[in-house]
């Protein structure tokens, strides 16, 4: 498994991809993501881009790229 | 039964406002927190409509159970969702932000909207469902803000959208690169969310996740979406719903669509294709095989001009911002008028009560076609085999 910290806006983002094991020996299928400690339930859409519950109508192609925009929308302040 | 009519929210009176915000918050505060379920379906079965033929159907279903309640609690049976055509009011300025209506955009500090009827601080609009990505509780909008949706849809997107056919096409999902659903949907591959995804980008804030009805303005946006549907339902007679099968379970014509899947509480597809028959209406219309009584008019969108039907017969165009007619069919004062019908066959005819013929458009042998009631001043009747209207008073001017 493939693990990538890095931070936006003081905001932690963790994701873990898939293709490992975790500690508890459960299989990654999908890649997860974490903002600030909390899972984001993410939508994965049929040409590989993705989207989440909290930013459901546009997509990206990437994790990182995404939880940026989810950051943006729902906790950093200008 | 009374169609009820779903007009442009920029002609409702200031009463018609008020009265459709108190029914939203007096929806908000019911006891068994009837908005708030809205809310929860939304993003419990979001997968049931979206990104999917049965996109439209769904929401379709969704916006009339929402009028319903709406019509109970401010016990109105005529009150009808109004629609945001914003591809026209498409600036933060425009009517429908005013502090009377829908309340504006939020601070530039954390989005939070601090004006009208919805704002956090009135108390009547909490944030009851939320995303684990949503920790606050207060309604939020940044306007354009985002840079893959700086503006709104255009006019000229909206025609495009309204040429797409057929109704959709495999793989019938978000991946589908043509039709009218994915087209108007919004998924269609590109640099930015067009059409319906857009305009959830562009408000911003509280109309991004699944729980986007948290912001009343998603029903006006959608019942604009559901109008566009109708609208080219009437210019496509000819293009069903598709597919028959293929889809994933729930958007397929004939699937039951969740949470309206129960023996006791069914809805498919094709139970929602006539949006006359649930009950309501858009107007600038007269379909086939409507009909005006003595009084009654049709009115363009944005009620710049209105089509009248007087009790002796005569068929009358006019315009509120003018003190004469812009047309008139010209039988006087000589007929007693009855009804005034687009027949199936496209003739506009005026009947007698003795079903006597006093005024018709000599436009018959042009099956499907229907009467539209135009904002630009003229009256037309438009057939979906040919591009131009086949009937139009007063004539186009040429040059």
């Amino acid at each position: 498994m493939a693990r990538v910290e890095e931070s936006h806006k003081d905001h932690e983002i963790v994701i873990e991809e898939p293709g490992g094991k975790l500690e508890l020996e459960e299989e990654v299928q999908e890649p997860r993501l974490f903002i600030d400690g909390r899972p984001v339930n993410v939508v994965r859409r049929p040409d590989g881009t993705y989207s989440s519950e909290g930013v459901f109508y546009t997509s990206y192609a990437s994790l990182s790229e995404l939880a940026r925009a989810s950051i943006d929308t729902h906790l950093a302040e200008d | 039964m009374a169609l009820v009519i779903r007009q442009d929210q920029s002609t409702l009176s200031v009463d018609d406002q008020l009265k459709f915000v108190h029914a939203v918050r007096n929806l908000k505060g019911t006891v068994n927190r009837a908005y708030d379920t809205y809310v929860q379906m939304h993003w419990d079965y979001s997968d049931a409509g979206h990104g999917g033929p049965a996109f439209l159907p769904w929401h379709r279903e969704f916006l009339r159970r929402f009028e319903l309640d709406l019509q109970r609690v401010a016990n109105d049976a005529t009150l009808g969702l109004p629609y945001w055509n914003w591809s026209v009011d498409s600036t933060p300025l425009a009517g429908i932000w005013n502090s009377g209506f829908m309340g504006g955009n939020g601070q530039t500090t954390d989005g939070q909207v601090t004006n009208g009827p919805f704002a956090y601080k009135t108390g009547y609009w909490p944030l009851n469902v939320r995303t684990p990505e949503e920790p606050n509780p207060y309604l939020r909008r940044r306007f354009g803000s985002d840079p893959n949706a700086r503006s709104l849809p255009t006019p000229d997107d909206v025609l495009g959208t309204l040429r797409a056919t057929p109704y959709d096409v495999a793989p019938w999902d978000e991946g589908s690169g043509s039709g009218f659903r994915n087209t108007l949907e919004g998924w269609i591959p590109g640099p930015e969310p067009q059409m319906h995804n857009r305009v959830h980008v562009w408000v911003g804030g509280s109309m991004l996740p699944m729980t986007s009805p948290n912001d009343p303005v998603f029903w006006l946006h959608h019942c604009f979406i559901d109008k566009l549907w109708a609208d080219w339902q009437v210019a496509h007679p000819d293009e069903g719903y598709l597919p028959t099968a293929g889809a994933r379970p729930g958007h397929n014509l004939n699937d039951p669509m969740p949470p309206w899947n129960q023996p006791t509480d069914t809805v498919r597809p094709a139970n929602v294709l006539d949006h006359r028959a649930l009950g309501y209406r858009y107007e600038g219309y007269l379909l086939p095989g409507e009909e005006l009584s003595p009084f009654q008019w049709v009115g363009s969108p944005r009620h710049t001009c209105l089509l009248w039907y007087d009790n002796y017969g005569d068929v009358i165009l006019s315009s509120p911002n003018s003190t004469n007619f812009l047309w008139t069919s010209g039988t006087g004062s000589n007929f007693i008028g009855a009804k005034c019908r687009m027949e199936t066959n496209g003739n506009l005819v005026s009947y007698d009560p003795s079903g006597k013929v006093i005024w018709d458009s000599k436009t018959a042998g042009n099956p499907n076609s229907y009467l539209v009631v135009r904002d630009e001043g003229y009256v037309a009747i438009c057939s979906p085999k040919a591009s131009d209207p086949i009937w139009s008073r007063p004539p186009p001017q040429r040059g």
